[in-house]
Formats: C-alpha cells, sequence, structure tokens
C-alpha cells in the first residue's frame, strides 16, 4: 500500500519526531518527498510477506528456545544516586527535571 | 616482522615467553592507530593514557593467574559500555555518555587481562550495512579508502585489518559483525542467541542483537569467545552454560566425516562474480579437507530481509523511546513544554537512518498495521526457523557467501536505504533465527581484488563445533596479505 507524506507526518508524531526540524521550509518539501518516496518503496516491498502461508503458525517473537529460569529474588545494592544522574541533562536536587508537563 | 601484523594467539605466546611485553604491544597499536586513522577513520575514542597506564599495571603484575587475555591489546565497538570511556552509538544523540557501569564482556575482557586501546566507530546505533550513518563521520575500507569497510562494526574490521589491534568486540544483529569482517578481510563470528550476555550493550533490536568477537584468524575469534561467552543473570535471555572451553575448536583440523548444506537459495541472484567465484572455492576447499556437500534448501529465506525490518524496526523503535533527553542524552534547549522537549530533543538528537527505521517500527506497530506486518512478521520468522532446523538436521553446517557483493563505494548507496536493506539478505536469516555464523575470508575477488568472505552457520549452542569447523576451513583458504589501502 502506498506510504503517503500526510501518514508519515502522523508515524512521526507517535514516535516523538519532528521530521522538519531545523529545516529551511524549502528543505523541508525536499526532505519530505525524497523520504515519502523511500518509505513508500520499503513497505512495498515489507509487503511481500503477506504472500507467506502461516496459517495455524505460532509466531516466534524471540529465538531464545533455552529456557532462562528467573534469578533468585536477592535485594541488591543499587548504584549511588550522583551515578544514574551523572548524565542527567538538567537536574534539581536529587531529580531530573523537565520543562513543565501542563 | 611488525607487532601489530601478528595475530593475537602468537602475541600471546609472544608474551608468554618473554619476547615482546604489554607495553609494547599497547604502544605498537596505539602507534598503528595514529599511523592509520587519517585514513580510516576507525575509532571513535583512542585511550592513549588509560590504554598505556593499564598496560603497565598489567605488566608490573605479572601474569601468575594465567590470564589468557594478559596485556592484549584490543578494540570495543562503541556501544558497548565502558566506565572509563565515553559510549556514544556513533550518535550525536549520545555524544559525551558516560556509562556508570561496563557492559558483562567489557568486564570479562578486563578480568581476563586485556588493554582495551579504543572504541570502534559503527552505523549509528547499529543502523546500517557501511558505517555511514555515524555522527562521528563514515570509516573507510583499509583495502580501498574510496570504499566502506560494511557494517554496522566497520570501525572494528577496518582496525582490525589495520593492525590496529589483536581482537574486537562486536555486535550482530543482521549481519553487522559477519559482513563488515567480510569486507575488510578479517573473521566476525555471531554466536548463538543468548551465549554471550548483552547486560551493557546499547539495545536496538533485542531479539536479534548478539555480541561477539572478531579478530584476524578463527582461533583468535575462539580465544575470546572463550573469553566472553557464558551465563550472565542480569541478561534475562542469556543461557545458563558455563564460559565453554575452546581447545576442541582450536585442535580441529580437518572436516573429515562433516557434511556441508549449501543453501541453494543463499546462492541464486544477486552475486557477483566474482563473490561466487572465490566462495565456490571454498567450498572446494572444504571439500578437500574430507567435508561432504549437499545441497539444501531453505524455502522461506525468500521473505527474510521483509521479515527482519518488520520486526527489528519495531524492536528499535520501542528500544530507542527511551531517548527522550530526560535522564541522559541530547537534551534540545529552548523547549517550554515535555512533549516539545522530547521531539525536539529526539529530531535533533537521531541522524537520518535511525529516524526512518523507527518510522518504520512505529508504523507496522500501530493500530490497525499490527496484525499484518508485525504478527505475520513474527510467524514466518518460526518458519524460517523450522527451515534452518530441517537443514541443519542434514548436514553439520551451512555454508555461503557472507555479502553479494565486495566493499561498494562510499555514497554510492546513500539515497536508496531499500538496496542497502537488501545487501543483508545473505545474513539476516541467521539472525531471525538466532543461530550461530561465523564469516572468514574466501580470498581475494577476481575483479575488484577486495576481500570476500564466506561464512558457515551450526546448530543453536554448538558455537565450539562451528568454530572447529571454520577452523579447519581456513587451514585450506588463501591468506590475504596485507591491505593495500593504508600506510604499511
Amino acid at each position: 500500500m502506498a506510504v503517503t507524506e500526510q501518514q508519515i507526518r502522523k508515524i512521526a508524531g507517535l514516535a516523538r519526531i519532528d521530521l522538519e526540524y531545523g529545516k529551511t521550509p524549502q528543505e523541508a518539501e525536499a526532505f519530505m518527498a525524497r523520504l515519502a518516496g523511500q518509505m513508500d518503496a520499503i513497505v512495498g516491498y515489507i509487503d511481500g510477506i503477506s504472500k507467506a502461508d502461516t496459517a495455524g503458525v505460532e509466531p516466534l517473537f524471540c529465538p531464545a528456545l533455552h529456557v532462562a529460569p528467573p534469578r533468585e529474588d536477592e535485594a541488591e545494592k543499587k548504584r549511588p544516586t550522583e551515578d544514574m544522574l551523572q548524565n542527567a541533562p538538567e537536574r534539581k536536587d536529587t531529580f531530573f527535571s523537565v520543562p513543565p508537563v501542563l | 616482522m611488525p607487532l601489530h601484523t601478528r595475530t593475537l594467539l602468537e602475541a600471546k605466546a609472544m608474551l608468554a615467553q618473554g619476547e615482546t611485553t604489554p607495553t609494547a604491544l599497547t604502544a605498537a597499536c596505539l602507534a598503528r592507530i595514529a599511523a592509520t586513522e587519517p585514513v580510516l577513520n576507525a575509532c571513535i575514542t583512542v585511550l592513549e593514557e588509560t590504554a598505556m597506564q593499564r598496560a603497565a599495571q598489567l605488566e608490573a603484575q605479572g601474569n601468575p593467574n594465567n590470564l589468557p587475555l594478559w596485556g592484549i591489546p584490543v578494540t570495543v565497538k562503541d556501544l558497548l559500555c565502558t566506565k572509563d570511556a565515553p559510549t556514544t552509538c556513533a550518535s550525536a544523540m549520545l555524544a559525551g555518555f558516560m556509562a556508570p557501569y561496563d557492559a558483562f564482556v567489557v568486564e570479562r575482557l578486563r578480568e581476563a587481562g586485556a588493554v582495551i586501546v579504543a572504541k570502534t566507530n559503527l552505523d549509528e546505533f547499529a543502523m546500517g550495512s557501511g558505517t555511514e550513518s555515524s555522527a562521528h563521520g563514515p570509516t573507510c575500507n583499509p583495502w580501498d579508502a574510496q570504499r566502506v569497510p560494511g557494517g554496522s562494526s566497520g570501525g572494528s574490521a577496518a582496525g582490525l585489518a589495520a593492525g590496529q589491534a589483536f581482537g574486537s568486540l562486536g555486535s550482530d544483529t543482521g549481519g553487522s559483525i559477519r559482513q563488515p569482517a567480510a569486507l575488510c578481510g578479517c573473521v566476525g563470528f555471531k554466536p548463538t542467541y543468548g551465549y554471550v550476555s548483552r547486560y551493557g550493550a546499547v539495545a536496538y533490536a533485542s531479539s536479534f542483537d548478539q555480541i561477539g568477537p572478531m579478530a584476524r584468524t578463527v582461533a583468535d575469534c575462539a580465544t575470546l569467545f572463550g573469553v566472553i561467552a557464558g551465563y550472565d543473570g542480569r541478561d534475562a535471555t542469556s543461557a545458563q552454560l558455563p564460559a565453554p572451553d575452546v581447545a576442541p575448536a582450536l585442535a580441529t583440523k580437518s572436516l573429515q566425516g562433516k557434511t556441508f548444506g549449501v543453501v541453494k537459495e543463499l546462492w541464486e541472484g544477486g552475486l557477483s562474480d566474482e563473490v561466487a567465484a572465490a566462495c565456490q572455492s571454498a567450498v572446494e576447499a572444504a571439500k578437500a579437507q574430507g567435508a561432504k556437500v549437499v545441497e539444501i534448501s531453505l524455502p522461506h529465506l525468500q521473505y527474510a530481509v521483509a521479515t527482519y525490518y518488520v520486526l527489528a524496526s519495531a524492536e528499535a523503535s520501542t528500544n530507542l523511546a527511551r531517548f527522550d533527553g530526560v535522564r541522559y542524552g541530547l537534551r534540545a534547549q529552548g523547549e517550554h513544554d515535555l512533549v516539545g522537549m522530547y521531539t525536539a530533543s529526539r529530531s535533533q538528537g537521531f541522524g537520518e537512518e535511525v529516524k526512518r527505521r523507527i518510522l518504520l517500527g512505529t508504523h507496522v506497530l500501530s493500530s490497525g498495521y499490527y496484525d499484518a506486518y508485525f504478527q505475520k512478521a513474527a510467524k514466518v520468522r518460526r518458519l524460517l526457523l523450522q527451515d534452518f532446523q530441517a537443514a541443519l538436521g542434514q548436514c553439520d553446517a551451512l555454508i555461503a557467501p557472507v555479502s553479494p557483493v565486495t566493499a561498494w563505494k562510499k555514497g554510492e548507496h546513500v539515497n536508496d536505504p531499500l538496496t542497502l536493506y537488501k545487501m543483508d539478505m545473505l545474513t539476516l536469516g541467521l539472525n531471525l533465527a538466532g543461530l550461530p555464523g561465523v564469516s572468514l575470508p574466501a580470498g581475494l575477488g577476481a575483479a575488484s581484488g577486495l576481500p570476500v568472505g564466506v561464512q558457515l552457520m551450526g546448530r543453536a549452542f554448538d558455537d565450539i563445533a562451528l568454530l572447529g569447523m571454520a577452523n579447519a576451513l581456513e587451514m585450506a583458504l588463501p591468506r590475504l596479505g596485507v591491505p593495500t589501502g593504508i600506510p604499511a
């Protein structure tokens, strides 16, 4: 099925990506046209899986066929708070700081 | 013979006999990095100081406990967390990111006495086959600097071929260890899914990602595998197996009694003449080593590329949701609400190929498309696994080319992602099935003079037997010599 620029914008919004970010209107227009062509080709290609006969086949989401039992439920020493905050773009005391939510 | 041209096992033997020292080896690799980086751009971070300090410390301690990699300089792909060096994933999103812990495999390398000399370049977040989509700039192929080294572990492969280290760790999600190894003329091993812990590896597609060794010989790869494999409770998919004994792999010198399956779908269509010819010679070499060769079919392999790009992109879109500018990574400035900050940070931080895969993944997971794409692809994945299991019931290993062509020119396919995706057709079936595979040099292409790789694929958790077969095959294959595109 064809993928339109409008659909790509909707998907990008869901993924929290602004495809025109930092581009001039002319750059954005050219980029969106190119991207739509690429996505259309890719989606057209992956549509090919519809031809596979999968009647009665259980999906396989992970190839780890070995049994991986849960580890023992033991208390662990956590990493120091400072370690967890060392890469924070912004912080306040011992919290990650973000712009207003509402 | 310059130190940097030795194999890992030769360097190890020289250390054991006192013919060289950890500092001499480390200095030789750092000098080689300095000499070749202006051409290659294989390293994102070079650890001159910490590596020399570490080598001096190891030298002072000696090797009373017989550590398997004592004093051996290695590199690691820059998506493996290291607490003493940045981990960037070749993305502006993670510029300067300092992980608060080492990846499991990095812990293992350190415990084994290795010296990490550099963190190597890759396609951004390991998404690519040419190491062109790196925010650090592209890596070049040491055989011809106008060409790509393959990817995504292209920095590791190019660096090994150039003598920057004696071994490296890469990751293979759809061929990212085997294909750059093939294009640069070295050896790359993708272990069975679950044999090596992914703890501390930045995730791209979690049900595919597998860390593995790269080196200049099969025996060197096997030695590294013996160090990094084995159970780790911090990875929920880690198999409860001890670190394997690699001695049987190193001792295998014949293919008598072994049967190799030639997967006809992997030899049909799309192969360049020189790749087909070099890989056919490798099949003949296997026969000369005593292997019996039979033709095998994997009927669902025709769907592998499409299946992989549905599932891996879906997992990528989920995994990369964590990069939102809150806890680590790039945060765009000047945004006044939370969603605006998320969107601006992700738009600024991710490169084009990463965005494309997030879009594809979000699309196949979105309402109305989930059943047609994600669920359907997961069903095809099971059929493909069953194909591999049936094939490996009839033979000991499958043999096939790694890449349909030798290294292509930089920029040749950058605007045609679908063509690049299809380049992965020979490698990613194995990742869908979670099986082990090893790529080794088959020779130089008759037309291009560039390296061609051949791969062996084996049964789940039969990794040591697979490496043994590769070791025996390697003995019958031509040596490639020295790469021609870099300073000698």
